[in-house]
């Protein structure tokens, strides 16, 4: 990075955290640490968005549309859906008991061990997703620099982590505002700067109609195949499972909403979330949809991860290849006649699909030698871009943007998972209030420990895979029991706490079982999971009810 | 949970008013998802 680029990105990250400290120190009570009831219901749906938007939504969405084009977007919609339902059910009951966290209602509506159940559900999982955070950003620095990947993944893990501990929740939330303001800003630049990359006689629906030609837009597949990853169903009844899950009992998800000034401005901020997230995401792959247009202009790398690794054998054919592509993209913007456009077009897709095929030739050669396979290179792709493509200046502010987004969610992860050992289990246990001086000194511990787990798996990331799946199929195994448990407290009166338990236990062994032996996608696994729950539930009440007389004492819908 | 709980603890799914005015905003998300696949659908068919 030239040293311009090193002023924007420390300069901008500078600022960001003077402000955050700045607004701790104004108003800096005990309870913010915990949880802070004073922001509008903008601030609520951007904390929420820049929660779930880390830096990996930014590093690994563009390369997975360059690689597979628009399908990806259909994750996300289940999640209008999952927010009404939320906010007219989940959202009320919340704000009435007043929680802390999400699963301190599932004591007063079943009892102490199925809120620990699922306490410790979520921490496992979060904790590792927080790695997850830490390690995407490192794995940037770590190609932009040259630096070596542990050292920067212990060094970006701290800055993060020092960070949280600075400022609790409140620090949290009022920073998200500008670290999601540079987000925003960086991906607008980054699109702009590759649209006028094209050669300057391309017009904006030229480049639509070559990346429909590469198959790029395929963005809906309507299609009842069980074993799409991605299309309509999966979205709706998959996503919109874990969505449903991920926002109504994710502690990290249910500390920001809980943080409104009301119950209708954190209402507002689920609604600011269900209308922007489907666009925002659409606009973050149509980045790397334009991705793959510029390159059709300039030869790719066969390896986005390392370019210089490649064989001259592998190498020049895909040139070749690259070439081709290139003169046939160009003769078929210029033809003018019908039949020549729709020649030149398919013999564009042929030439496309053999590049892709090259690419994916080298990459399952690498996968069978153990000691060559460093994991796909999906998630490079846009930084590649970045470095290699991008002017002065702008390079700094999208190394700022990924640390912008990595530092909203990671910080928000481990505010949660901090706040979830401290009110769930360390004052549960010693009877202590969640607000006192000694209870507040734990909390930090707890963010320090958390934050050391992170790390600790961060180190390990590397292998596994497209980081924006990765992280999605970890909260897959875990989401679908987890809002099972919910539902089954939401909506049913007649379960017992015994009978609850039992069916998390069971379905969370049914969901490891589906993915690791029979494999099938991890989207219906959130389904699954929140389904098996309350069914077997009923089906095993019936044989263990008497080994609990307690029953319901808090809301379920319409009680 | 927090010691006063019990103070605002009319908040309830039932006894909330303002629940109508947000039937106005579901109604305006429908709409939006809708139009949503409709560009999803535009686009999907502009490789076909």
């Amino acid at each position: 990075m030239s040293s311009l680029d090193w002023l924007v990105f420390l300069g901008s990250q500078g600022l960001i955290l003077a402000y955050g400290l700045w607004s701790i120190s104004r108003k800096g009570q005990a309870e913010s640490y915990l949880r802070s009831r004073s922001q509008s219901g903008w601030m609520v749906g951007l904390s929420i968005m820049a929660t779930q938007a880390s830096a990996i939504t930014f590093l690994s969405a563009p390369g997975l549309a360059y690689d597979e084009g628009l399908g990806f977007v259909q994750f996300y919609l289940g999640l209008p859906l999952a927010m009404v339902i939320l906010s007219v059910v989940a959202l009320p009951i919340y704000y009435r008991l007043n929680v802390y966290t999400a699963y301190e209602y599932l004591e007063t509506r079943f009892d102490g061990r199925v809120r620990s159940l699922a306490a410790f559900l979520f921490l496992t999982q979060r904790g590792l997703a927080a790695g997850l955070t830490i390690y995407a950003p490192a794995l940037i620095l770590s190609t932009a620099l040259g630096w070596d990947l542990l050292w920067t993944n212990l060094l970006t893990g701290s800055v993060v982590l020092a960070y949280t501990l600075s400022g609790g929740s409140r620090a949290v939330a009022r920073t998200q505002l500008l670290q999601m303001s540079v987000i925003l800003l960086g991906m607008v630049l980054a699109g702009w700067w590759m649209f006028r990359s094209l050669p300057t006689d391309w017009s904006g629906s030229d480049a639509l109609e070559l990346s429909a030609l590469a198959g790029k837009t395929q963005a809906l597949v309507l299609r009842l195949d069980w074993n799409d990853r991605y299309s309509l169903w999966t979205g709706l009844v998959g996503g919109g499972f874990l969505m449903l899950s991920y926002f109504g009992t994710d502690q990290s998800q249910v500390q920001r909403y809980l943080g409104g000034q009301s119950l209708d401005q954190s209402r507002q901020g689920l609604m600011l979330n269900a209308f922007f997230k489907l666009p925002m995401q659409l606009m973050i792959l149509g980045l790397g949809v334009l991705m793959y247009v510029f390159y059709v202009f300039e030869t790719p790398p066969l390896n986005f991860k390392h370019p210089d690794r490649v064989a001259a054998v592998d190498r020049v054919p895909f040139e070749r290849e690259a070439l081709h592509r290139r003169e046939t993209a160009e003769a078929w913007r210029a033809a003018t006649l019908p039949q020549d456009k729709e020649r030149l077009g398919l013999e564009f897709k042929r030439s496309a699909s053999r590049l892709d095929s090259i690419r994916w030739a080298v990459r399952e050669r690498n996968k069978s030698n153990a000691a060559a396979d460093d994991g796909p290179d999906t998630n490079f792709i846009f930084i590649r871009y970045v470095l290699d493509f991008l002017p002065v200046g702008l390079v700094g502010l999208l190394i700022s943007m990924v640390f912008c987004a990595s530092m909203s969610s990671t910080s928000a992860e481990l505010s949660a998972l901090s706040t979830t050992t401290l009110v769930d289990f360390y004052a549960r246990w010693t009877g202590q209030s969640p607000e006192g001086p000694q209870a507040l000194a734990m909390g930090r511990l707890f963010t320090l420990g958390w934050g050391l787990y992170a790390v600790g798996f961060a180190l390990i990331a590397d292998r596994m895979g497209t980081l924006i799946e990765a992280v999605n199929v970890l909260g897959s195994l875990v989401y679908g029991t987890i809002l099972g448990i919910f539902l089954s407290a939401f909506f049913t009166k007649g379960l017992k706490a015994p009978s609850v338990l039992f069916a998390a236990l069971l379905t969370e062994g049914l969901v490891l079982l589906l993915y690791f032996g029979v494999q099938i996608p991890y989207l219906w696994l959130n389904a699954v999971g929140a389904l098996a729950v309350p069914l077997l539930g009923w089906i095993v009440q019936p044989w263990i009810v008497g080994l609990s007389s307690h029953s319901p004492k808090t809301p379920t819908l319409g009680s | 949970m927090r010691p006063e709980a019990e103070k605002v603890s009319d908040v309830s799914p039932k006894t909330t008013k303002g629940q109508r005015p947000w039937l106005r905003w579901y109604l305006a998300l429908a709409l939006f998802w809708l139009a949503f696949v409709g560009i999803l659908t535009f686009l999907t068919r502009l490789g076909s």
